[in-house]
């Protein structure tokens, strides 16, 4: 029954690691910029769910959208008077710049909210259903099956619109896409956007399980790196897999060998699909293509 | 000596000054911790400036104190400690919160025999190290648990297996540390001893385990972020333990902020508590030391202020004894301390550990931390058991 509830336990984080990774693999996916302030969109997302929980006693899943549209103008604003102007500089720069970035949403937030730790606890929290002995907390599962509806949604978006098909056409060959007409400059704001939008979702959800502060977002980035990799930079179903990939063994390292080694699990976990499999378990080799 | 005095001292608007120095978490993780910590601080410099400064020598000097922030990182701490010594000339400096920053900054102001007053530095491993020039103003965390384990084994009927997840950092090893033995002294059986990693926000695997085990105490050891973490998927999991403990976050009002009633009946130490009964001449009081601190900052202290407020109450006591801006003639006085104040008896011993120290225990009641041991401080009884999550 223990090893049961823990695979129930994995699937469930691991869905919840899929939408934290998303925006950060469609980043560094089509844009070749790996985005360390990708923590931070989450951050804030977070906040946006707390304050107007907090204000306006909504439930927290009511929020998700507000928080989403709030880091979707944050992140535009960033990309076109930031980011934009040295996307064409060496990786390094845009390395370095994303880095401020995030220092500077985390102070700002510090300013603003202080950095006593925060809590959405909706009256819920807590309660769920048990399947035989299993225990399914309600707001886990409404978390793994939205952060897993917002990832197909975006599959969706990148392969039925317009924008979307130029959001893919960026990422596998930048100059034919602007021979065709693509706005590269404008692509990119929309892709960063997005992210940043995926991100503050996913924020949302993160904030019903954990202490919200506004230094909370570095792990995130972090981990997103991780299943991004793993699943293959800008894939979706990738995505998908990585953060499964990762719960999973997270949940069953804990289980077979020790909590204390669960990151450590995770990373050795990354080093034996990139001997194996380079491009990631669903990454195809012209995305994130390499350049310069 | 003359030029010696010159960089210690500092005159502004005719006033000597005694300059003090602290590298502190203002930004990062523990921004809210290292901001308790400074207001401690500057609580104690705008009380005794107000009374005209320190006495030194038959002189008035006033106190200030110049801060750097370390961004909650250690490696930054340690420079900006040197930088403090090395550049700003300053001798006497006033430590950071946490036992990893304490173990390492102290390190620093000992290889160049400065003075470091610790308030908050718990880990014994600190004080294992034969230094001669930093002073701490807390229990080590070897104590932290003893009496509640031995108040769980006063309860009828007795508990009888114990489940211990601990964060891996210095200051929870050293909670976890003396568990087994804690265990062995109160016939209790120790069912589930394991470790997470510092950054770990998920724990479902490790309480699927423990649920499985059912212990009657389960201590969940880790600083505040992770222990609302933890707590929130402990009532996910139903985990009815009779008691539920952590050693550090408890106290800490945004426990309670952020849970709610959830955060009701989880039980841990303190290492002050507004029913202490000692007083001294600047502070008064246990409870007027709150209410002076809550007019000045707008929300009422808890041990990390009024430990930061007796560390560097501590060095000033020093330095008056001393009578002169000495280094080793104020660390002679630390040394040879006793002297009672409001924070209770100081009288360090030759590893530079504050002498006789108990922690108190406390248990949130009706949305508010409240002492249940020892009985000469107790508000209320331990509610026992906890009752099971709703």
């Amino acid at each position: 029954m223990v090893i049961l509830q823990n695979i129930i336990n994995g699937l469930l984080i691991g869905g919840l690691y899929a939408s934290v990774a998303l925006g950060f693999s469609l980043v560094w996916g089509v844009m070749n910029v790996i985005n360390l302030a990708h923590g931070a969109f989450i951050m804030v997302g977070a906040y946006v769910t707390f304050w107007i929980y907090y204000f306006f006693k909504f439930d927290p899943f009511v929020t998700i959208p507000f928080s989403m549209a709030f880091t979707f103008i944050l992140g535009y604003l960033i990309q076109k008077y930031l980011i934009n102007l040295v996307v064409k500089a060496q990786v390094f720069m845009v390395f370095i710049l994303t880095f401020g970035i995030e220092i500077f949403l985390m102070n700002i937030s510090n300013l603003i909210c202080t950095a006593d730790f925060r809590s959405v606890n909706p009256r819920y929290a807590g309660s769920g259903i048990s399947l035989g002995g299993v225990l399914i907390p309600y707001i886990r599962l409404a978390i793994c099956f939205i952060a897993l509806f917002l990832t197909y949604l975006l599959n969706l978006f990148l392969n039925k619109t317009k924008t979307g098909n130029a959001i893919k056409a960026a990422s596998l060959d930048k100059e034919a896409a602007q021979l065709v007409g693509v706005h590269i400059g404008r692509i990119y704001t929309m892709t960063f956007a997005l992210s940043a939008a995926f991100a503050g979702g996913a924020g949302s959800l993160i904030a019903m399980m954990v202490a919200i502060s506004p230094y909370m977002g570095g792990i995130y980035t972090f981990k997103a790196a991780l299943i991004a990799c793993l699943g293959g930079l800008g894939s979706i179903p990738g995505v998908v897999a990585g953060g499964l990939v990762v719960g999973m063994a997270e949940t069953m390292g804990s289980h077979f060998i020790s909590p204390g080694y669960k990151e450590f699990i995770g990373f050795v976990l990354l080093v034996f699909i990139l001997i194996l499999r380079p491009e990631g378990i669903m990454g195809k080799k012209f995305f994130a293509e390499v350049k310069h | 000596m003359t030029a010696l005095v010159f960089l210690l001292v500092e005159t502004a608007f005719g006033q000597d000054v005694v300059r003090l120095g602290c590298s502190i978490s203002l930004t990062g993780k523990l921004t809210y911790e290292g901001k308790a910590t400074r207001d401690g601080y500057e609580f104690y410099k705008a009380l005794i400036n107000k009374k005209g400064g320190l006495n030194i020598g038959g002189k008035k000097y006033k106190v200030d104190i110049k801060y750097y922030d370390d961004e909650t990182n250690v490696q930054t701490s340690t420079k900006l400690i040197e930088k403090l010594i090395t550049e700003d000339k300053i001798d006497f400096i006033l430590g950071p919160y946490g036992s990893g920053p304490s173990f390492a900054t102290s390190a620093i102001t000992e290889k160049y025999k400065k003075v470091t007053a610790l308030p908050m530095a718990a880990a014994p491993e600190v004080f294992e190290r034969g230094f001669k020039y930093m002073f701490g103003m807390i229990a080590t965390t070897d104590i932290y648990l003893r009496d509640i384990f031995y108040l769980a084994a006063q309860q009828n009927p007795k508990p009888k297996t114990v489940a211990v997840l601990w964060k891996n950092d210095l200051a929870n090893k050293g909670l976890a540390d003396p568990v087994p033995q804690f265990c062995k002294d109160n016939g209790f059986d120790l069912i589930y001893n394991e470790k997470f990693s510092a950054g770990a926000s998920d724990f479902s695997a490790e309480l699927t385990v423990i649920k499985s085990k059912n212990p009657d105490i389960f201590a969940f050891l880790s600083q505040l972020e992770q222990f609302i973490i933890g707590l929130k998927q402990i009532k996910d999991m139903k985990i009815n333990a009779k008691i539920i403990m952590n050693g550090i976050a408890v106290p800490q009002p945004d426990l309670i902020k952020s849970l709610g009633k959830d955060a009701e009946y989880m039980v841990g130490p303190t290492h002050w508590y507004r029913t202490f009964k000692y007083k001294d001449s600047l502070f008064g009081d246990s409870p007027n030391f709150v209410k002076e601190f809550k007019q000045m900052f707008g929300y009422e202290p808890e041990y990390h202020s009024v430990g930061a407020s007796a560390a560097i109450q501590t060095l000033g006591i020093a330095l008056e004894k001393a009578g002169v801006l000495d280094v080793e003639k104020v660390r002679n006085a630390l040394a040879t301390m006793n002297v009672n104040t409001f924070w209770g008896p100081i009288q360090f011993d030759e590893k530079g550990k504050i002498k006789g120290r108990t922690m108190p225990v406390g248990q949130i009641l009706n949305g508010q931390y409240t002492l249940v041991y020892p009985p000469e401080l107790a508000e209320a009884k331990l509610v026992w058991p906890k009752p099971a999550w709703q």
